[in-house]
């Protein structure tokens, strides 16, 4: 509030100009956080997963994948809007580079294949129809695991046995992930309820 | 992360305490990169050695143990499913020390340089670091709210698991194992709700501050790096280069692959 214009009427309230701010930003700070708290929700729960189950094995590579895919079916109907998927990668991605540094290899194969599936979505009817953000976070989790593989592939092409274990791993964890896209969908339907999620 | 709960009055002051954040991310951005690329346990042993002096001179030693700890019987874990493995499908699972020490030694690594960031800094100075990285609003603003939102959940999390306890649930290792899907679903479903709860609450609480509609924003302290700082990165990137000579010397380069 900078200036304030009394006139002749001394009892009349002040006239306040409020300080000129910038026009609105493409994206609302209210979005932002809620990205930036799911990427912090997912981090800390594949955390969690790992350490309770000891490591990568079968069951927390199928409960791991689970509550990724759910939640981030539970971020894109809280977020309707292209482009949110590959922040929350990025902003993810960016944030391991700094605290581990083990991201900076898989950071543009995550970013493509949030565009690929943000096109996906775009295609499938846009962020309002369930359907359509189902089928995005199902192809964002096959492009992401697929293109992985493919350079994995490339550092281990003398030895492609070890690929097919790990080729055989990320599809079983695949289905977790499927199993994911059932649950976030009931979260959503519990969310929506609960008058947390509008859309 | 314990650093979200680190202030000046509780940290204990050690020799971390006194470096910049930024040289303490280098550390690690450095130190997992090269457990990347090295592969040989003789290689890494160098920067391993510095990087636990450097993780117990920050004075919480029963912290680190009990990390070290964790980290151990995770490894045991996963030991076991690859003897397992080994069993059915021999072919595949390599019993081999080398193949077993080599990861240990990376983690270790890692778990050094990660507990000494997490151990000795506050909140307020990593967000400052991020904001002196000049990233755009987009970037910076998930992102801080991301590291600071991790002590939040982590107090969540444990009011859920209070909660469970109270209504006749206790959420054990027994009751995980014999009911996994159950378990999941009573701790993550309040945690969801909870996360956007506290998302509409910050969200609010910015708006109301004008996060995002300001252009510049002037930091309250100016962070500078100092002689010491300037010590421990040269010192850092001799060691690393003192640990790829080794590599070179002895093993090659190679990215995964043996």
């Amino acid at each position: 509030m900078h200036h304030t214009e009394i006139g002749d009427n001394p009892l009349a309230l002040p006239r306040i100009h409020p300080a000129p701010l910038k026009r609105k930003p493409h994206w609302p700070v209210r979005d932002l956080i809620v990205i930036g708290i799911f990427a912090a929700v997912v981090k800390i729960a594949s955390l969690g997963i790992a350490l309770i189950g000891g490591g990568m094995n079968p069951l927390t590579l199928l409960a791991k994948n689970a509550v990724f895919t759910s939640l981030l079916v539970v971020l894109l109907h809280k977020v309707p809007r292209f482009g949110t998927l590959t922040l929350f990668i990025g902003v993810s991605a960016i944030v391991s580079l700094l605290l581990m540094g083990n991201a900076a290899i898989l950071l543009p194969v995550s970013l493509a294949s949030a565009l690929l599936s943000e096109l996906i979505i775009m295609i499938a009817g846009g962020y309002s129809r369930t359907t359509g953000i189902l089928l995005g976070v199902a192809v964002y989790d096959l492009a992401s695991k697929g293109i992985s593989l493919g350079l994995s592939w490339l550092i281990m092409r003398e030895q492609p046995a070890l690929l097919l274990t790990i080729s055989a791993m990320v599809g079983f964890g695949y289905l977790g992930a499927l199993a994911g896209l059932g649950s976030g969908h009931l979260f959503v339907k519990e969310l929506r309820h609960a008058g947390i999620v509008r859309q | 992360m314990q650093a979200s709960f680190a202030s000046d009055s509780t940290m204990p002051k050690s020799f971390p305490t006194t470096l910049d954040v930024r040289t303490k991310l280098f550390l690690c951005v450095l130190c997992s990169l090269s457990a990347i690329i090295l592969t040989s346990p003789l290689a890494l042993s160098p920067l391993l050695a510095a990087s636990a002096l450097y993780a117990l001179s920050t004075k919480n030693i029963k912290k680190v143990l009990t990390a070290y700890t964790v980290v151990l019987l995770m490894l045991s874990v996963s030991a076991v499913f690859i003897v397992l493995l080994d069993m059915i499908w021999p072919e595949l699972a390599q019993m081999e020390f080398r193949l077993f020490l080599t990861p240990f030694l990376r983690i270790g690594l890692m778990l050094n340089v990660v507990l000494g960031l997490a151990l000795t800094s506050r909140i307020q100075s990593l967000l400052m670091a991020l904001k002196s990285l000049r990233l755009p609003s987009l970037i910076y603003i998930p992102a801080s709210v991301m590291i600071r939102f991790i002590p939040t959940f982590f107090n969540d999390a444990k009011q859920v698991l209070q909660a469970l306890k109270i209504r006749g649930y206790p959420l054990t290792l027994r009751t995980t194992l014999l009911r996994p899907l159950h378990s999941l679903r009573v701790l993550f479903a309040p945690l969801v709700f909870r996360a956007l709860r506290s998302s509409d609450d910050l969200a609010m609480a910015a708006e109301l501050k004008g996060i995002g509609l300001t252009g510049s924003i002037v930091p309250h302290r100016r962070q500078t790096l100092r002689p010491r700082d300037m010590m421990v990165l040269a010192l850092a990137l001799g060691l690393a280069a003192v640990s790829f000579f080794i590599q070179a010397r002895c093993g090659g380069f190679s990215i995964g692959m043996h």
